[in-house]
């Protein structure tokens, strides 16, 4: 069952993975609106000319991807699959626990973008520090293992809940 | 006369755009999709998907409104599903490099909307053109004025 779910996954994450290569090539810009500031423009918006037209990748209705490129930043939202409303919880609150925690993970960003789950936000100095196609592989990595934690995570609720009910329920029979 | 503008500053070899791609008004654009749906659809029934394609990347919207846009690509979309995979490699051969930069900004279109059953295919479309076309006309896709 994994595999087959790996397969319709692989065309998704590959599209992902190319259109992210293309879309971080960037380079420093600085503010053109305040004096040594440097901000990413994907963010600040200040100037219309540097920001790219983005680019939406969906699998299905649920599963989207935007990018957001510019000059010297790209965002990129993802949003995760969830089938029912457990999923919906468990995405909720795991997307909730990583974002908390945004400044470990270095490119995510603390609060996703509106209408997705969560978002990264990539600058060009990140791609200094950082070999770039590592970034896309992180990326795509962090996509792909955060669905097998959920259905992992929604199997062990269901599981729990199971052995607790039993239990429960055994006083009265 | 050596000191001539003319004969002094010659026009660069390479042709880098000066305009954006060219616009149409929404009018022209919709008399253009509806002739090239019938079109399409017309090579489609007598199974001829290469000409499809050439037909389906004619003349696009650049300029004209969204709505007629994702129209446009919804003509394209229509050959990328009837479009088998084992002949993929043949047509794409044939598509010159603006062709592959339509196409591309076609299949990014319909990738937009979420519908899962054609998603298959154009994400394969997708793999096949960065393949043949690189990483630019990803890259001209993000960057290209107007969008298309």
């Amino acid at each position: 069952r994994l595999n087959s779910m790996s397969n319709s996954l692989r065309p998704y994450l590959d599209c992902i993975r190319s259109t992210l290569t293309a879309a971080l090539c960037l380079e420093n810009f600085a503010s053109q609106q305040v004096e040594r500031h440097n901000k990413p423009e994907v963010e600040a918006r200040a100037t219309p000319e540097v920001l790219l037209h983005p680019v939406v990748i969906s699998r299905s209705k649920q599963e989207r991807c935007m990018i957001e490129p510019s000059i010297n930043s790209v965002r990129i939202s993802v949003c995760v699959k969830q089938s029912d409303d457990i999923d919906t919880l468990l995405a909720k609150m795991f997307m909730r626990f990583l974002m908390q925690r945004a400044e470990q993970f270095v490119v995510l960003r603390r609060k996703a973008i509106p209408g997705y789950d969560i978002s990264f936000l990539i600058t060009n100095f990140h791609c200094t520090e950082m070999y770039k196609h590592k970034v896309v592989d992180f990326v795509v990595q962090f996509m792909e293992d955060i669905d097998k934690e959920i259905s992992e995570m929604r199997l062990a609720v269901n599981a729990r809940a199971r052995v607790v009910s039993e239990e429960f329920l055994k006083q009265f029979v | 006369d050596q000191m001539a503008e003319t004969t002094l500053f010659v026009n660069d070899v390479v042709a880098l755009p000066q305009e954006p791609l060219g616009s149409v008004s929404d009018a022209t654009a919709q008399t253009q999709i509806a002739a090239r749906r019938s079109a399409v659809d017309k090579a489609l029934s007598s199974q001829d998907v290469a000409k499809a394609f050439e037909l389906a990347l004619q003349d696009p919207p650049y300029g004209a409104s969204e709505s007629l846009r994702i129209a446009s690509a919804e003509v394209c979309g229509r050959v990328i599903q009837a479009l088998k995979e084992k002949d993929t490699d043949a047509v794409l051969s044939k598509l010159t490099q603006d062709q592959g930069d339509i196409l591309m900004k076609y299949v990014y279109r319909l990738l937009e909307s979420s519908d899962p059953s054609a998603a298959g295919a154009y994400l394969k479309l997708h793999a096949a053109l960065t393949e043949k076309f690189g990483l630019g006309a990803i890259t001209r896709v993000f960057t290209e004025v107007p969008a298309l």
